[in-house]
């Protein structure tokens, strides 16, 4: 009897154990962005070695520990961090490394290229750290200027103090009015907790604002004052990743946009470039 | 029991006895014209109130600030007798979406078309209207306005809130000239060139001089300063030493611990609530706000409040034009030293004035480097010394 209690107790323990343990992959992988008519080179996390403009969001449940294996598909090697840890892993041209995350507080971090230029060029995504069953949604911000993808993508260095970014995306796609951005879209019920997560990918700061509802500001992975403040508009700085918790008061369509108005454009055309939308039904 | 019904009705009368109706009618026009400070003027659209007070003919930038108070149901009606299709969307005071104002999920108002957008004033606070067709350009051109919702008790911020003896409202926007003139061919509003850089659709002195923009504090007086951000950049605020500035809300809700600051930054579509107090005896002084750019934060341009003041801090050898100043300050804002470029290598000192005139002569080596270590934090003007024409402006932290 003694003997059974103890296995009992050692398969529950193991159980326990393993549930706290994650295994993930991506690729760091190269391609075009085609946004209106034009095709913009830039590097991603992707799901496969098949290039595509999906954005790889990595989730991981609070204390569980990631091992995430990265495959390096450019012709150059990649060191890449994460927000929780210290350490790095250099992933060489054509090989692999595994980069051990340990999760903490629930939350968004940063995973990301430690080159700035790299990460400029859309080697930075998200580990959500959240409950499995909440609905949780990753909205990742990036201004491209053509010319300093272009330069980067033949090897050169491009000029940042010319940065004229025209091409804004959210989740590596523009809003356009009649083919809306289904990357940023959330759907829910009035009282639903939804917890979205910003990520102010490359360099330029952001304001994103929300029509309908005010949220309330639940984490960053920066320092930041604003954390349990209600609001409708707020600062997105450069690298920083910010969940909030929208709690719908009332039911309808209503957009989520960078009110630095110029984001929400795509070359020019309004509406275009970082817009997502809210649906929320009674 | 006879008191108890009574009781019980006026309990159920009260809020709508309480809670008002407001209302307005706007016209949307594309013909207005705006000095600029300068001396030139542009063109630009907006909203005019009909049958407000003193808004019978002239586009005014911004539009007038529309009131309500707490819970009053708000009603606005638009006409639009302009060229081309708007709407008014009401920033931050999370109406419905039939009454949110955005072309693709809401209504559009056609030239020639009226409607009527309702909702209630669910929170005090201070809010914006805006055109959110072709927002980009219809912002720039100017249809935007303040809206401000009072507490019950007219000297609160909000419900139960701290109080406060007088207020004054700050709305940061922009303009580009080149677009205003001509938006047809003026092209969208990236470039930084051409921009003003606006409080209450008035710049440098223009804003200076005007008498209404000019804060009166006195020792043991608290002002409410509703501060707001409609532009592209980041209004970055700068209060006196001397000055004891407490923020109380955001975006129209109370701020769970209210906090002190020297420095306040507003991201684009932002509202705070501030109340500024003094222990000085006449004291006079300025709030410095900085225009940043939302690429790295760098500084575009400066306005300035005064506050008991009515002397222009800053005609040391300033240009009309400001951006052409001639000097390179780096890094700026700076914490120990600075890097000038611009200079000629004879050049062995420059000349720095902080907001209230005082001069400070600062020794510069070859390498143009300057060191601001002894400076108190704050914002800066520098003028090559023996020179008119060269200046510059740097922030020290």
């Amino acid at each position: 009897m003694r003997v059974f209690i103890l296995s009992l107790i050692l398969f529950f323990s193991f159980s326990a154990l393993r549930s706290q343990v994650k295994y993930d992959t991506a690729y760091l992988n190269s391609g075009y962005l085609h946004i209106d008519h034009e095709d913009i080179p830039l590097a991603l996390f992707t799901e496969s070695s098949r290039f595509d403009t999906v954005d790889r969001v990595f989730h991981a449940s609070p204390g569980e520990t990631l091992h995430l294996t990265l495959y390096n598909l450019l012709d150059f090697d990649v060191e890449v961090g994460c927000d929780l840890i210290t350490e790095t892993v250099i992933v060489p041209a054509g090989g692999n490394r595994t980069l051990t995350i340990t999760t903490q507080d629930p939350g968004g971090y940063g995973v990301y290229a430690q080159n700035d230029e790299l990460k400029y060029y859309g080697l930075s995504t998200v580990l959500r750290v959240a409950k499995e069953n909440q609905h949780n949604y990753v909205w990742n911000l990036r201004a491209f200027d053509k010319e300093a993808n272009r330069r980067i993508s033949e090897g050169n260095t491009p000029d940042f103090d010319a940065f004229t970014p025209l091409i804004f995306t959210l989740n590596t796609e523009a809003f356009h009015v009649n083919q809306m951005n289904m990357r940023g879209m959330v759907n829910g019920n009035v009282n639903d907790s939804i917890y979205i997560t910003f990520a102010g990918s490359n360099i330029m700061h952001h304001a994103p604002h929300f029509h309908g509802y005010h949220v309330e500001i639940i984490h960053s992975n920066m320092e930041n004052h604003m954390i349990g403040w209600s609001k409708d508009s707020f600062p997105l700085k450069r690298d920083e990743i910010i969940t909030v918790l929208l709690v719908p008061h009332q039911p309808g369509t209503f957009p989520v946009h960078d009110h630095n108005l110029i984001s929400s454009t795509t070359n020019g055309n309004y509406p275009g470039g970082i817009m997502g939308m809210l649906h929320i039904m009674p | 029991m006879r008191l108890i019904v009574i009781l019980i009705l006026a309990a159920f009368w009260s809020e709508p006895i309480l809670a008002q109706r407001v209302e307005y009618t706007l016209n949307m026009r594309m013909d207005g014209r705006h000095e600029l400070f300068t001396g030139d003027s542009t063109h630009i659209w907006g909203f005019i109130e009909i049958g407000g007070f003193g808004s019978e003919e002239k586009l005014l930038l911004p539009s007038p600030t529309l009131t309500a108070t707490v819970g009053d149901s708000v009603i606005v009606k638009v006409v639009n007798v302009s060229d081309e299709g708007h709407t008014i969307h009401w920033h931050g005071l999370d109406v419905d979406q039939e009454n949110d104002g955005v072309p693709h999920t809401s209504d559009f108002v056609l030239t020639g078309d009226t409607f009527t957008y309702r909702f209630k004033a669910t929170h005090a606070g201070n809010f914006i209207y805006h055109c959110h067709v072709t927002t980009t350009l219809h912002l720039m051109m100017g249809m935007y306005g303040s809206f401000i919702v009072y507490s019950n008790q007219p000297d609160e911020i909000y419900p139960g809130g701290p109080r406060f003896d007088r207020q004054y409202d700050f709305l940061g926007s922009e303009l580009d000239k080149a677009l205003n003139d001509d938006f047809m061919t003026g092209g969208m509003p990236y470039s930084d060139e051409k921009r003003h850089f606006l409080l209450n659709g008035l710049q440098k002195q223009q804003l200076y001089e005007a008498s209404k923009n000019r804060i009166e504090l006195h020792k043991g007086e608290r002002v409410l300063l509703r501060l707001i951000n409609i532009g592209f950049d980041v209004n970055d605020y700068h209060f006196p030493e001397a000055v004891q500035a407490i923020v109380y809300t955001s975006d129209g809700r109370p701020l769970p611990e209210p906090f002190e600051t020297v420095n306040l930054q507003l991201y684009p579509g932002e509202r705070y609530s501030v109340i500024i107090e003094t222990d000085e005896d006449d004291f006079k002084g300025n709030i410095v706000v900085n225009y940043l750019k939302m690429y790295r934060l760098q500084y575009a341009e400066t306005n300035h409040i005064g506050i008991n003041n009515d002397v222009y801090p800053v005609y040391i050898g300033e240009q009309a034009d400001s951006r052409n100043t001639g000097l390179h300050i780096f890094p700026n804002p700076a914490i120990n030293r600075i890097t000038v470029q611009g200079l000629s290598q004879d050049v062995r000192s420059v000349q720095v004035f902080d907001t209230k005139g005082a001069q400070y002569l600062l020794p510069i080596n070859k390498a143009g480097e300057v060191d601001v270590s002894r400076l108190k934090s704050g914002f800066y003007l520098m003028r090559a010394s023996g020179s008119s024409s060269l200046s510059g402006k740097f922030i020290k932290r």
